[in-house]
């Protein structure tokens, strides 16, 4: 009976874990498929989210949940300049350069975050942080469920940007034929360079609530860069519904994988999942073509 | 008018485009006619701003749309169809048209240009909700030259719009060019299939590797001796 319990708990806290994994390889699939550039500074720039908080914390003593407003607006404005003046020039010459770009980006993040702010492990407390709510038999912390929800907010806004608005329809058309996007009258460059700071922004509004579930450390970019990756595969790159999909189950995965086992073997599961998927399903949960 | 003149224009050292002119009136279907790799569709990019050209000029009545971005040449009423219609295949038939309208002219009469594309096309009507993927390739077609439509064209640019299609559906898009010259549209008619373009169209250039090689009233080149051996095969 308490196994149950036990099971169901690790379940619960694997979706809310997942639905932030959702929407941070939401903005990793949303830049991959307007630009066709794979951003490997997107964990990087998760990271800078999260010291941002830190930082706020340290000299404001301000709650994650108010940073929020500070982040998501900082981080939209470095995507916005960092594809409108150094991503996009470099894409135009050859994708491997820029993508190599990204990838010196992640390091020069990880390094910077480590000179200032050293390798040890940061947390903001929170007072709701040691808050708990009781469903049923089953305890879940607020934070999670503050985040569960956040995500769920923004999954629904993005889904309505996406559908129901000109700018949404540009961002597919662009994402399904881009010279004919360009023979509409669509400005690609344009609709790129705002979903690159939207696809950051995403990470403006997890950094905030993820801080309380993950170790903060100059490190985490590296990992969240991984796990974005595998999740926008295992959700069938390009398909925005796969990628929270995906977000979801790898969430639960990998709770379960950290419950039953220990360390390496615990870290490894992520990424045999995605290897399973892949030989059922070569082009994703819900890939096409 | 729409007047290309001496266009030159290639990719990296190779010039596929060696002075190309041509022009197009309101109101009359003008066909460019030439075989594979002529440069017609290099012609195509060059006028819809997608590649630069290395000299001459395009304009539409005297303003130059050489140099333009491909949106500012939209705005000024120069729709391309492109070949193979890349259409967008997972958005529904009415996302796609209504992609076609996004330009300042045509954005805020979208509604009565689906009603007019509806009546020109009654099968997009009907299959509105269905993924632009789906249709048949005929369909497709019709779906393109729609969506260029919704854009409010003056001078449209149809591009192969006969590749792959049966001899019955070739029939029922040129039958539409009729319908647009009748708006005063100016239609550039790109085509391989030269006997069904010089039927519809009252003027016609010939592209030869990158050259313009022949002009006249199409009747002229339908009964031109060297078109008929090369294009006509009699």
């Amino acid at each position: 009976m308490s196994d149950t319990i036990v099971i169901s708990q690790v379940l619960l806290q694997g979706l809310m874990v997942g639905a932030m994994y959702g929407l941070i390889a939401f903005g990793m699939t949303m830049i991959f498929s307007t630009t066709g550039l794979l951003n490997f500074a997107h964990g990087g720039f998760l990271a800078v989210g999260m010291y941002l908080c830190v930082t706020l914390y340290a000299a404001f003593r301000m709650s994650p949940y108010i940073s929020i407003l500070i982040t998501v607006p900082v981080l939209f404005g470095m995507g916005y300049f960092l594809y409108r003046y150094i991503v996009w020039k470099v894409l135009k010459i050859h994708i491997i350069t820029a993508a190599q770009i990204t990838l010196g980006l992640l390091w020069i993040i990880e390094s910077s975050l480590s000179m200032i702010f050293g390798a040890d492990i940061r947390s903001v407390p929170t007072t709701i942080g040691i808050q708990k709510v009781y469903l049923g038999p089953l305890t879940l912390s607020v934070p999670y469920i503050i985040s569960f929800i956040v995500a769920i907010i923004v999954g629904i806004m993005l889904y309505w940007l996406m559908q129901r608005t000109d700018f949404g329809r540009s961002v597919r058309a662009v994402t399904q034929n881009r010279d004919a996007a360009e023979l509409m009258g669509i400005r690609v460059v344009r609709i790129q360079t705002i979903v690159f700071g939207l696809g950051l922004a995403l990470l403006g509004v997890c950094s905030p609530l993820i801080i309380a579930m993950v170790p903060t450390t100059p490190s985490v970019g590296l990992q969240f860069t991984l796990f974005a990756f595998i999740i926008m595969m295992l959700g069938g790159i390009g398909n925005f519904l796969g990628t929270v999909i995906a977000g979801l189950i790898f969430g639960v995965v990998d709770a379960y994988g950290r419950f039953f086992f220990t360390g390496y073997i615990a870290s490894v599961i992520p990424y045999s999942l995605l290897v399973l998927v892949l030989l059922v399903r070569p082009r994703g949960l819900l890939g096409e073509k | 008018m729409f007047v290309v003149d001496t266009v030159a224009a290639g990719y990296g050292k190779s010039m596929v485009l060696q002075g190309v002119s041509l022009e197009v009136k309101e109101g009359e279907c003008t066909c460019l006619i030439g075989a594979n790799g002529a440069g017609k569709s290099t012609l195509m990019r060059v006028i819809s701003g997608l590649l630069r050209s290395v000299s001459g000029e395009v304009s539409i009545d005297n303003i130059v749309l050489t140099g333009l971005p491909p949106n500012e040449i939209v705005d000024l009423g120069v729709i391309q169809v492109p070949e193979g219609r890349l259409i967008f295949p997972q958005m529904t038939v009415e996302e796609n048209l209504l992609l076609g309208a996004r330009n300042h002219r045509a954005k805020s009469e979208a509604y009565s240009s689906f009603e007019k594309v509806y009546t020109l096309f009654p099968v997009l009507k009907k299959r509105k909700n269905q993924r632009g993927g789906t249709l048949s390739g005929g369909e497709q077609q019709m779906l393109a030259i729609g969506r260029g439509l919704m854009a409010k064209p003056r001078i449209l640019l149809l591009d192969e719009p006969s590749i792959g299609l049966s001899p019955l559906l070739v029939a029922e898009v040129f039958s539409v060019v009729q319908e647009l010259i009748k708006e005063s549209i100016g239609v550039l008619l790109v085509e391989q299939n030269v006997s069904a373009a010089l039927n519809v169209s009252s003027y016609g250039y010939v592209l030869e590797r990158g050259h313009s090689v022949l002009r006249g009233s199409s009747q002229e080149l339908l009964e031109d001796e060297s078109i008929k051996k090369h294009y006509l095969g009699n």
